[in-house]
């Protein structure tokens, strides 16, 4: 009692809240255009262009317009990597065989004649990955790693691309198809046995790339190392560690400016509102346009070499408290005496199956429960996965 | 034969009159009395009592006195007619243990006949006396709040009563005892319909001039004399109280003489010093003037004032808004001194909020001048019921915030580090506790605040928008006081008295939170869990009066903040200054004050990170400065002189980085920034009685940097001019120069806990600036209502901004970060004041516009392409009602009421991919608004009652702030979150009603 009056009282005074604050959509127009990629050393570089849209516009309308040009990384030593089109503004370069020393830049030539050059840069080494680890508080699994920068490297930044397999909470019996069996006179309820190799939707897979780049620096310190680098946090209910987890961590090191720049993008994006928050602004990248100074390009572009790590975390750090069978139940008619399978159509048998299954007859279960493709997933199995898992 | 005859009878008269017995004396006749139905002292009663007479000791003597002809009355029997002993030959009697004294007997010739008890304090004597008069038509005298002496229920309670302060005493059977009265009585006991003369009752006290008279009489007293009288504090506090109300009563009915006589026509110089009669604390910021009230002066912090006035009987008047007006008549024949005494209001709910000075404005001739006392600020609601100056502050025209927890205000469209804030002549560099949810400073002993928006006196500088000077009080010189306050996340306690009497008083005042241990008791499911936040102060002061001219005061403030939301990040701030002042007043033209001392300010960033603990560090700041003030004014005829110079020596360190435990950082010093601010001055103030003044003067002041050596030299001016074509309408105008060669390196709208300061230097060029206004003044409805309407216009340069992606902290090109700006602001405040009545507040509104430009072309760089843009405290329209409403003596409510447009905030019009989530492209800086801000608080305040006998006395605050519940806008938001959706939020740092109590003990 004593403990929640205070914990009402502490509230109330730290009655400093966040509320929601519409957002409107703009209508300021924007002739810049936003570089996003690196220039990476012995492997693909993946370059992409796109355009500034005002605020609100739908992620889908941004998707529709891209600049096209011409795009080409140049090295000091007059090497050139044209760009290959793909697709929404996608450009890929081979750089695999690119010397990994001298200073890179990448010239862009849009389409109407706007030209933009970014800053020579010189190209950083890839750090070593240690101890790529994942540790449990009880509430997140946290996976951390150390970095070890190369002789001039002080600046790191990592992606990583996570895939996990997980299963339904059943594995079904029976199926029932409302639509597709309307002609099956053999088969007048609508219910078949499974699996068919087709048709096991048990297992299944998905991944994920890194939304936001990590950063570190080791500026300032007598050793260019960082150690427990937060790579990510999943919470021990998450369904991704619930079979066989994955992650793939590729660290690379950057310029000094190229980390202060993304560090920038992601505070204005991402850390503003609070009590000290610096006011946001806009921060210059290292690509201007050659061909009209009040034009700006938005990027920052360095030439990189990465390296990778990969980590499983199995099922033992998952703790969901969820039983699914509460959803299996005997359907009922409605007042018209008509059952409503739209949405149960997958069946589980935990004992046994009749010989004739009917609607009311066996327990019926939500199609979430019994597909795992319901949950975003998908059959296609990595190559390289570890099980057996079909 | 017939000589020797002769001889014998008068040799025997002789001997018959020394041996004259006591009950054989004029024999009195019993008469009516009409108050009180008797004349006696105490009772009808007749007591045993000794009885030294005629050089022999009498005991057991049934005695009494009567208060009518001041006769001692003497029984040989009860059935015996009572008889009026002969006072020359009485030098004392004793009755109940009380010793009444014939002090003419003694040899005290100026002592009105009859008989005195006597009250010490340990050090003086006060006699008093009973007396009571006979009113032949005393229902004359019956009339609304006169003492009602025709009703019997009356007869024996209301005898007569003393003041001090809040409290009542009555005298009673040569008692006495502090009351409570009800309303009826205290209607009854205030006698304010009741023309001293026609009192039927008063006490006649007073103080002998010279050491015990009684010693060395060579006539016996009672045994024990002294040690009975030996005072009790009830006693000292009724002696303090008949001092008071003698003192009181004695300046009001008496017409002082000043000076020699014939020394003929002219004018003459009239001085004194100003002190409160309860504490003997100098006043400051009193009202004294003529008749006219077109010559006046205010006292100075030591109480002291001059005025020059024209021979011959004149009326002076001292007006302080807290305390008693007094007029006072002198005939001023030529120059002299004449020391007032002031009580304070015995209402404690003092109604004026502002100043006293009713008129003020139409006496001064600078402008933008405000000026607060600590009772305006317990009485103005803030959040949680701390009285807060700051906040405070805030409700002034022209001052503003950038938003509820923001440490800083700014002035006239001017950054929060254009202000010089001096506590006791130290610098303040931080002004807030918790985020800047409470100010630095403990109001529990804050005597006089004082903001300069405009006209700033030639004898500040260093800062380009305003001085806000704080002084702390002396301390209660008279005896030992107290207070404590309990509010929901804070408490204060100050302590004062005397170390010497007199001479030496001391003032002791601290403040802490308990906001840590709340934080601590929550659960770690509410998400507040794991931080922690507290703040502490400490004020310490000092003042000894060495003589009459010479005095000094050492005063000591020490604060630190603390505070942790993200477990691997603690932020810490402290402030340090000591100050020792010495003033010297050769005459009444001439005061010389002397300030040394010491400041500091220090904040550390402690980060331990768990992720990275090869990056753990602890970072920090601080600056210190050294600084000497001298400063002297001299009255000549219609000037006023001051004349004096400054010096401060600072030393900064910039930043200081250090590794924690484990960590790989390497430690490091930025380069240590030194330099020598001094400043010569002198200025004068002209005026008499005629309608114009003018107050001018000339600040040069030089700043030397060291390592790398950069000189810079700048003259200030100040110029400003009053025309009064009448006593209550004035127009003023002034212009004013100043420089600064301090910045404050922040990229956040309120000043932060790691904000640092930097010197100006060969790559950091000092700030200027200078204002033009005017304004005009008027006072209508006697003096009830001041309207004041100021305009300004403003212009700064080479205020600092920062460019996009700027690092401010451990930097050592750090100019190469930040910009250089102009700024411009201009404005109209309009104030209506009412002082009194029982609804009592201001009502202002201001409107003006604040900007600042990059001077520097950057290309595509520059910040908003070189144009003007809104500064980030730049809030065209704000309004602001405060008020406070008295239902009785004890029970008012106050209220404050605060519009403002919202402040500009630099938001999102963009939106891009890059990489995998949507990023956002913000606008020019500070191009688009928060909603406009709205806040209502209100707070009932209950203010002690006069019980008597009780030692503490305790008021209380209940108030709601922000009583609408309005989210108001600290700042808007917008996130991706790492996704494709943008999100925006708005930051309400008080989103509902925050209901408080606030208790407060006075010992």
């Amino acid at each position: 009692m004593k403990k929640s009056a205070l914990t009402y009282l502490v509230l109330l005074l730290l009655n400093s809240c966040i509320y929601p604050f519409s957002v409107e959509k703009g209508d300021a127009e924007f002739s810049d255009i936003v570089v996003s990629g690196d220039i990476l050393i012995g492997e693909q570089s993946r370059i992409q262009l796109g355009y500034v849209f005002p605020v609100g516009t739908f992620p889908t309308e941004m998707r529709r317009d891209f600049p096209t040009g011409s795009l080409t990384i140049e090295n000091e030593d007059g090497g050139r990597w044209r760009g290959e089109y793909q697709s929404r503004g996608l450009y890929v370069f081979d750089t695999s065989d690119a010397p990994a020393e001298g200073r890179y830049r990448l010239h862009i030539i849009i389409n109407d004649g706007a030209e933009y050059v970014s800053e020579w840069m010189g190209v950083h080494h890839a750090p070593a990955i240690h101890n790529l680890k994942a540790d449990c508080d009880g509430e997140y699994v946290n996976i951390s790693m150390d970095l070890e920068g190369a002789d001039s490297l002080w600046n790191f930044r990592w992606d990583y691309n996570q895939t996990w397999e997980y299963h339904a909470d059943y594995y079904p019996d029976l199926m029932f198809i409302p639509g597709l069996p309307e002609k099956d006179r053999e088969n007048p309820e609508k219910i078949y046995r499974l699996p068919t190799p087709e048709e096991d939707y048990y297992y299944c897979w998905t991944s994920a790339p890194s939304v936001e780049p990590g950063l570190a620096s080791a500026e300032g310190q007598s050793i260019n190392s960082v150690k427990n680098a937060r790579v990510l946090s999943i919470s021990c209910t998450d369904m991704r560690i619930s079979t066989l987890y994955c992650i793939d961590v590729t660290a690379s090191g950057i310029s000094a400016g190229g980390r202060a720049y993304l560090q920038h993008m992601h505070d204005i994006s991402n850390e503003t509102g609070s009590l000290f928050s610096p006011t946001p602004s806009e921060m210059t990248g290292n690509i201007r346009c050659t061909s009209d100074p009040t034009l700006q390009a938005i990027g920052y572009i360095d030439a990189v070499c990465r390296t990778t790590a990969r980590l499983f975390i199995g099922p033992e750090y998952y703790h969901m408290a969820y039983d699914p069978a509460q959803w299996l139940f005997y359907p009922e008619p409605d007042e018209d005496g008509m059952y409503n399978f739209d949405h149960f159509f997958g069946y589980a048998s935990p004992v046994s199956c009749p010989d004739t299954p009917t609607k009311t007859n066996v327990k019926w279960g939500p199609k979430r429960c019994v597909d795992c493709r319901e949950l975003k997933g998908s059959k296609n199995k990595p190559d390289w996965w570890p099980n057996d898992h079909k | 034969m017939r000589r020797l005859v002769v001889c014998i009878l008068v040799l025997l008269a002789g001997v018959c009159a020394a041996q004259t017995p006591l009950d054989r004396g004029r024999t009195l006749n019993e008469y009516n009395f009409p108050f009180n139905g008797h004349y006696f002292w105490n009772g009808v009663e007749y007591r045993p009592g000794t009885v030294y007479f005629n050089g022999v000791t009498y005991r057991g003597v049934s005695v009494n006195i009567n208060a009518h002809t001041q006769e001692l009355l003497v029984k040989q029997s009860q059935f015996a007619p009572p008889v009026a002993a002969e006072q020359s030959l009485t030098g004392w009697f004793a009755i109940d243990g009380i010793c009444y004294v014939n002090l003419r007997y003694y040899g005290v010739k100026e002592a009105p006949a009859g008989f005195w008890i006597s009250l010490q304090d340990g050090k003086r004597t006060v006699w008093m006396q009973r007396q009571k008069q006979f009113l032949r038509e005393p229902g004359d005298h019956n009339g609304v709040g006169g003492i009602g002496y025709d009703d019997p229920n009356y007869r024996e309670n209301i005898i007569s009563y003393f003041r001090q302060k809040d409290y009542y005493y009555t005298v009673k059977r040569g008692t006495f005892k502090r009351i409570h009265p009800g309303k009826a009585r205290r209607r009854a006991m205030i006698p304010s319909g009741i023309p001293p003369e026609n009192n039927p009752e008063v006490w006649v006290a007073r103080e002998i001039k010279r050491n015990n008279p009684l010693k060395g009489a060579g006539y016996e007293l009672p045994p024990e004399w002294f040690s009975k009288n030996e005072t009790s504090s009830e006693r000292s506090a009724l002696l303090a109280a008949i001092e008071q109300e003698a003192m009181i009563a004695s300046y009001r009915n008496k017409t002082y003489e000043i000076g020699r006589k014939g020394a003929g026509e002219g004018r003459a110089k009239v001085s004194g010093v100003v002190r409160d009669v309860a504490s003997g604390e100098a006043l400051g910021a009193v009202l004294v003037s003529d008749r006219s009230g077109r010559n006046y002066c205010y006292t100075d912090k030591e109480g002291r004032y001059s005025l020059s006035l024209p021979t011959g009987e004149n009326l002076l008047t001292f007006r302080e808004y807290s305390m008693e007006d007094m007029d006072i008549h002198v005939i001023v024949n030529s120059s002299g001194e004449l020391d007032i005494v002031m009580r304070e209001k015995v209402t404690a709910l003092q109604s004026a909020y502002v100043t006293a000075e009713g008129m003020a404005d139409h006496r001064r001739a600078g402008m933008g001048i405000e000026k607060l006392s600590q009772s305006t600020i317990t009485h103005v609601p803030s959040a949680f019921g701390e009285g807060d100056i700051i906040k405070t502050v805030l409700t002034l025209p022209g001052v503003k915030s950038v938003g509820e927890a923001s440490s800083g205000f700014n002035v006239r469209g001017g950054s929060s580090d254009q202000n010089l804030i001096l506590l006791d002549g130290g610098t303040i560099y931080n002004p807030g506790h918790l985020f800047g949810i409470f100010s630095a400073f403990n109001t529990d002993v804050v005597d006089d605040i004082e903001l300069y928006k405009s006209s700033i006196p030639v004898r500040y500088g260093g800062r380009i928008s305003s001085v806000l000077d704080i002084g702390t009080r002396s301390g209660n010189a008279e005896r030992l006081h107290g207070s404590l306050g309990l509010g929901i996340l804070t408490s204060h306690l100050s302590l004062e008295g005397p170390i010497i009497k007199n001479r030496t008083s001391f003032v002791l005042g601290g403040r802490t939170t308990y906001s840590d241990w709340l934080l601590r008791q929550i659960p770690r499911s509410s998400g507040y869990a794991g931080g922690n936040a507290s703040f502490s102060d400490v004020n310490l002061g000092l003042t000894h009066r060495i003589d009459e001219r010479n005095s000094l005061k050492l005063t000591g403030y020490w604060s630190r903040d603390g505070f942790s939301f993200r477990g691997d990040t603690t932020f810490r701030y402290s402030n340090l200054d000591i100050a020792l002042k010495w003033t010297r007043k050769r005459d009444e033209d001439h005061t010389l004050k002397l300030t040394a001392g010491f400041d500091q300010y220090s904040n550390t960033l402690q980060r331990g990170l768990e992720s990275d603990p090869l990056g753990s560090y602890s970072l920090s700041t601080r600056i210190r400065e050294g600084f000497v003030r001298a400063g002297v004014e001299q009255r000549l005829g219609s000037h006023t002189i001051s004349w004096g110079g400054d010096g401060v020596f600072y030393a900064l360190q910039p930043g200081s980085i250090s590794p924690l435990e484990g960590s790989a950082i390497i430690a490091k010093n930025l380069k240590p920034e030194m330099a020598q601010e001094t400043a010569v001055y002198a200025g004068d103030l002209w005026q008499n009685e005629g309608p114009f003044s003018v107050e001018g003067g000339v600040r040069l002041s030089s700043f030397l940097a060291l390592d790398p050596v950069k000189f810079y030299f700048t003259p200030e001016f100040r110029l400003s001019g009053k025309y009064s074509p009448l006593s209550n309408l004035s127009f003023k105008a002034g212009v004013n120069s100043m420089s600064q060669y301090i910045h404050l390196i922040s990229n956040t709208s309120a000043i932060s806990p790691m904000d640092t300061w930097r010197l100006a230097g060969a790559d950091m060029l000092p700030q200027k600036g200078w204002q033009a206004a005017g304004g005009a003044y008027w006072t209508v409805f006697g003096n009830a209502l001041d309207i004041s309407l100021e305009a300004y216009y403003k212009r700064m340069h080479n205020c600092l901004d920062y460019k996009s992606g700027a690092v401010l902290s451990m930097n050592e090109q750090l100019s190469a970060d930040l910009v250089r700006t102009t700024g411009r602001a201009y404005g109209v405040e309009l104030m209506l004041r009412k002082q009194t009545g029982r609804l009592t507040g201001w009502l202002s509104y201001t409107w003006s516009r604040s900007m600042l430009k990059e001077m520097q072309d950057r290309g595509i760089e520059t910040i908003n392409g070189g144009d003007w843009y809104n500064a980030p405290h730049d809030k065209p329209h704000d309004l602001k009602l405060v008020g406070n409403y008295k239902f009785t003596h004890r029970y008012s409510i106050s209220f404050n009421l605060d519009y403002s447009t919202g402040r500009p905030v630099t938001i999102p019009v963009g939106q891009y991919y890059y990489g995998n989530a949507v990023r956002l492209m913000y606008s020019q800086r500070n191009a688009y608004r928060i909603p406009d801000y709205f806040r209502l608080d209100l707070a009932l305040n209950i203010e002690p009652g006069h019980y008597l006998k009780a030692f503490t006395h305790m008021s209380a605050t209940l108030g709601c702030y922000n009583v609408t519940g309005r989210r108001n806008a600290y700042s808007v938001f917008y996130t991706t979150s790492g996704g494709n959706d943008i999100k925006g939020y708005m930051v309400s740092v008080f989103a509902t009603q925050i209901p408080y109590l606030s208790l407060n003990l006075k010992f």
